[in-house]
């Protein structure tokens, strides 16, 4: 696959605050990829800079190869979707949609058919000439992406477009936008701070924090293989235990916690793990099984049942440890009938021990 | 200053990545500042320089020498002493009960009930913009000798003779009231607006009947307004010599009337400056005072909201709590007393304080309105003086005033100098407001000053103020010196409307229409302007109503060579008060409906 986007040591502070520390991404063509991070994390800084709405103070931004650092956002010939949706209060949705087209010096005859093609896809045929203000917010957000999809940018920005709706709303606009990212073929940089949004939607995660890339990568390598805790945290829940490396066997590796010891298989982090060395290991809540009398794990430690928080499908058990280390368990509602104050054996296998920086 | 801090409302509203990304748009700071120039000269130029100049002149005597000679006189003179004491005593008790008459009325119009608004918002606006001297002419054929009071009176067989009801304190007063009370309302209801509803109906839910909750909850947030509602007025006052010369007698003469006196009759400038260095050291005086005890931003909110709906402050609150907290709470709690009274008597919640605030409301609306439209059918009558009831039906007064070609003269002139000055204000005004309101600018409390002091002035002042330089190089008399002068007058209006308007522009939709294609320049035709364009269209209207209601200007700087249709009706009602000038006030009023009518209707379709 071709790159479309290569972002090259992007650096950018304001005064004395560094928004945005050197940063390198490259994105292929037709790729989803997410800006994930909390605020504050240079999320919405960096799409900004891809966008021209900010220059950076350092590095450089290729789109199709072409150096486009101090390009005019005009010139980029990029589609941005915002967060308030910024559709112009004077047009109605017809000449909002039509707005880009005519920037582009087309002739009106061949855009109101495309006008009405777009307006088709997104559902709202019939609102060609009403004015944003008579739209609800989720009709106002199918215009915004109406608006940049209509000239077929070979780049999307959107950032936090869906921050306004209510959940079921962004759960089914979720699917419009996935939708319309396979149906134009482009490549779409999304922005948000819903990591259950990001996972559901990104061929790629970039988490960012302080104006750092985290972790970049596809929503199961974020979640399955977190490289920190950081990361670890943001996805789901997890068990984070700090132990030390007491030894290693070639793909096996031997941890003393204060739970007990732990023992962890090998994956590409643990190459670092070396004898002695402080770490730290994340245990997914639902890893963590409870053990009838006649089964056994690669770890095993007796808990106490504190609490029992009942999700639907799922129930969420919190435990503690003789040593009164918490540890959290995620089980089928279907299986069990444990209660508070219970004290029960849970044990893990040794491939779902995350050995984190 | 509100101004400095409603452009830090822009800066929070747009967000943090919106405001930087301005600063990292701004490539060359020293020329982004350009803008600003052409309003910072000119102000420097028609405003800063006359102040300094009257005051210098206040302190040469006749032969040129330094001296205190002027002062010296008005100290002196203990029918001067008496003159200042009038015009704050007048302008006090004006600002006092035209605050508590407003109250009400612009509490009704921040309710919001559809219904009554827009055509309670009109009958606020048409005295707004009726011409204060229109008004003032109005409040003589009701209170005259043949008045409507007086002759109604006397036919119902009231009075035997008729009261002297004019020239007199009273009448002063009630004119000057009812002058400023649009002023007023609007400045008060500016704020009332920005109180969250949903406060009233918090505090009935935690228990406060709504005796309470008026007076514990929306009285206090409401109060920023009515302290920025007083100075308004009371500064207003300060500068008027309309009312008094017209309605009262020479024991209300006020420091205005008698500077248009030494000019007019004496043609003594030099203690004409000296009168208007009092002037100005009585309006920064209380400015000061407020200032020490209220804050600075009800200064500058008082003249700005009335404009622009921005005159908030924590800090009354601040100041009130300790002694106010209490005394609201005893009002509060007797208020609920009457409520519960009232309860049992009518054995129903809230009908009482509704329907009295509504029926306050209307008969305030007949006060402000009343007034002039007596003046309509006066207009029609065969007797040659305004007198009540009117006699016969004839146009003649009409006629004359559209065939004499003085008073055509002057209404042409009123409407060429109203529309070059708005122009001008708008040409220098808009882009110093876009830069002020967008960018970072240095020392930007002295230039907002600089910007607001010409509204916080009498008049007066900056008339006597022009009148000095232009003698200097001898342009009185000039269609520009009037233009000149009326451009400072509305310059402040079309900087701060403007920069209220932008305010509230979501820089967003400039950033969408970049990404989306457009450059600078079209950005601005296709987007900005557009939606701007009510604000500013609202900034344009102001500025000439205001130039075309001037008679301070005119006055000074026409010399009697050029005449505007507020100085023809003013020099007319001088000599009597003839049925044209009924007509003319009737043309007025009718103009200035029309023009209000139009414009809600255009602002409620948006």
């Amino acid at each position: 696959m071709d790159l479309k986007l290569k972002i090259e040591g992007v650096r950018k502070s304001y005064g004395s605050v560094r928004a945005l520390n050197p940063i390198s991404v490259d994105v292929p063509a037709g790729e989803f990829l997410t800006l994930l991070g909390p605020s504050g994390s240079g999320k919405t800084t960096l799409l900004q800079i891809l966008s021209g709405l900010v220059v950076p103070d350092d590095g450089a931004i290729w789109i199709d190869e072409k150096l486009a650092t101090h390009l005019p956002p005009s010139q980029r010939d990029i589609g941005m979707v915002f967060q308030n949706y910024a559709l112009f209060p004077h047009m109605t949705v017809a000449e909002n949609i039509a707005f880009p087209l005519q920037m582009r010096g087309m002739k009106s005859a061949d855009i109101a058919p495309k006008v009405r093609r777009i307006l088709e896809i997104v559902q709202l045929p019939h609102m060609a000439d009403r004015f944003p203000r008579e739209l609800s917010g989720g009709q106002q957000q199918r215009v915004a992406l109406a608006r940049c999809a209509v000239y077929e940018p070979p780049i999307i920005l959107m950032d936090e477009p869906l921050g306004a709706l209510d959940k079921n709303l962004r759960d089914q606009m979720q699917l419009e936008i996935i939708h319309l990212h396979k149906a134009l073929s482009t490549t779409i940089l999304y922005v948000t701070h819903d990591q259950e949004e990001a996972m559901a939607m990104s061929d790629r995660i970039c988490l960012m924090k302080d104006g750092q890339i985290e972790q970049i990568g596809t929503p199961r390598d974020l979640y399955r293989a977190p490289r920190t805790e950081f990361v670890a945290n943001f996805f789901g829940r997890s068990n984070v235990f700090k132990c030390t490396v007491k030894n290693r066997f070639e793909n096996t590796v031997l941890l003393d916690a204060p739970i007990g010891p732990m023992i962890a298989t090998n994956s590409s982090r643990e190459e670092e793990a070396r004898k002695g060395q402080d770490v730290s290991v994340v245990v997914r809540p639902e890893d963590v099984r409870f053990l009838k009398d006649n089964e056994s794990a690669d770890n095993e430690i007796v808990v106490n049942l504190r609490q029992r928080v009942m999700t639907g499908a799922t129930t969420r058990y919190l435990a503690e440890s003789k040593d009164n280390t918490p540890i959290e368990i995620l089980s089928f509602s279907s299986t069990g009938t444990l209660t508070v104050g219970d004290e029960c054996r849970v044990g893990w296998s040794k491939e779902n021990v995350t050995i984190v920086r | 200053m509100s101004v400095a801090r409603s452009q830090g409302g822009l800066v929070a509203g747009v967000g943090r990545g919106e405001q930087l990304n301005l600063r990292s748009f701004r490539n060359r700071p020293a020329l982004s500042l350009l803008p600003l120039v052409p309003a910072w000269v000119f102000l420097l130029l028609f405003f800063a320089l006359p102040l300094i100049f009257v005051t210098g002149a206040s302190i040469f005597d006749e032969s040129g020498a330094l001296s205190l000679q002027n002062f010296v006189r008005l100290v002196e003179t203990p029918v001067y002493w008496r003159i200042l004491l009038n015009t704050l005593d007048i302008a006090f008790w004006t600002a006092c009960i035209t605050v508590v008459v407003g109250y009400p009325l612009a509490r009704m119009l921040a309710s919001g009930e559809r219904s009554g608004t827009s055509f309670l918002m009109i009958a606020i606006m048409v005295p707004l913009w009726t011409s204060f001297l229109v008004r003032a002419l109005a409040w003589m054929l009701v209170l005259s000798r043949y008045g409507v009071i007086n002759s109604t009176m006397l036919s119902l067989g009231l009075l035997d003779t008729p009261a002297r009801l004019v020239n007199n304190y009273p009448a002063v007063l009630l004119a000057m009231v009812h002058g400023m009370l649009p002023l007023a309302v609007l400045t008060m209801y500016s704020v009332m607006q920005n109180i969250d509803p949903a406060l009233s109906r918090a505090a009935s839910t935690l228990g406060a009947r709504s005796g309470n909750a008026f007076w514990r909850v929306y009285f206090p947030l409401s109060l920023p307004g009515v302290a920025s509602a007083w100075l308004v007025v009371f500064v207003s006052a300060l500068g008027t010599f309309i009312v008094p010369v017209l309605l009262g007698s020479p024991r209300e003469m006020m420091i205005a009337g008698s500077i248009v006196e030494q000019i007019n009759n004496n043609f003594n400038w030099g203690f004409a400056g000296a009168l208007t260095v009092m002037l100005l050291g009585a309006t920064l005086l209380v400015y000061l005072v407020f200032e020490r005890t209220l804050g600075s931003s009800v200064l500058s909110g008082g003249a700005v909201s009335a404009a622009t709906g921005s005159g908030r402050s924590g800090r009354i609150q601040q100041r009130i709590r300790p002694l106010g907290g209490r005394i609201l709470a005893f009002v509060g709690a007797v208020t609920v007393h009457f409520e519960k009274i009232l309860d049992s008597i009518l054995g129903q919640r809230q009908a009482g304080s509704g329907l009295l605030l509504k029926i306050t409301a209307w008969l305030l609306v007949a006060f402000l309105i009343l007034p002039v439209v007596f003046v309509i059918p006066v207009s029609f009558s065969e007797d040659r003086f305004f007198s009540w009831p009117p006699v016969g039906f004839t146009t003649e007064w009409f006629a004359t005033y559209f065939t004499s070609t003085v008073w055509m003269q002057a209404t042409l002139n009123s409407v060429l100098f109203a529309f070059v000055s708005a122009i001008a204000s708008m040409v220098i005004g808009i882009p110093a407001a876009l830069v002020l309101a967008r960018r970072s600018v240095p020392m930007r409390a002295l230039l907002m000053m600089l910007v607001l002091m010409p509204i916080v002035l009498p008049n007066v002042i900056v008339a006597v103020g022009l009148f000095y330089i232009f003698a200097y190089v001898n342009m009185v008399g000039t269609i520009w010196a009037i233009i000149i002068g009326h451009t400072v007058l509305n310059l402040p209006y079309v900087i701060i409307t403007v920069m209220a308007v932008l305010k509230n522009y979501d820089v967003r939709l400039d950033h969408a229409s970049w990404t989306l294609g457009a450059g600078k320049l079209q950005t601005f035709r296709l987007v900005t302007m557009p939606i701007l364009r009510a604000g500013i269209t609202a900034a344009f209207l102001f500025a000439f109503v205001r130039s075309f209601d001037d008679l301070s200007i005119v006055l000074f700087l026409g010399a009697g060579q050029l005449s505007t249709l507020p100085l023809q009706l003013w020099s007319t009602a001088l000599v009597g008060i003839d049925s044209t000038l009924a007509a003319v006030s009737t043309v007025i009023f009718g103009a200035v409906c029309i023009v209000v009518i139009v414009a809600i209707r255009i602002g409620s379709k948006k």
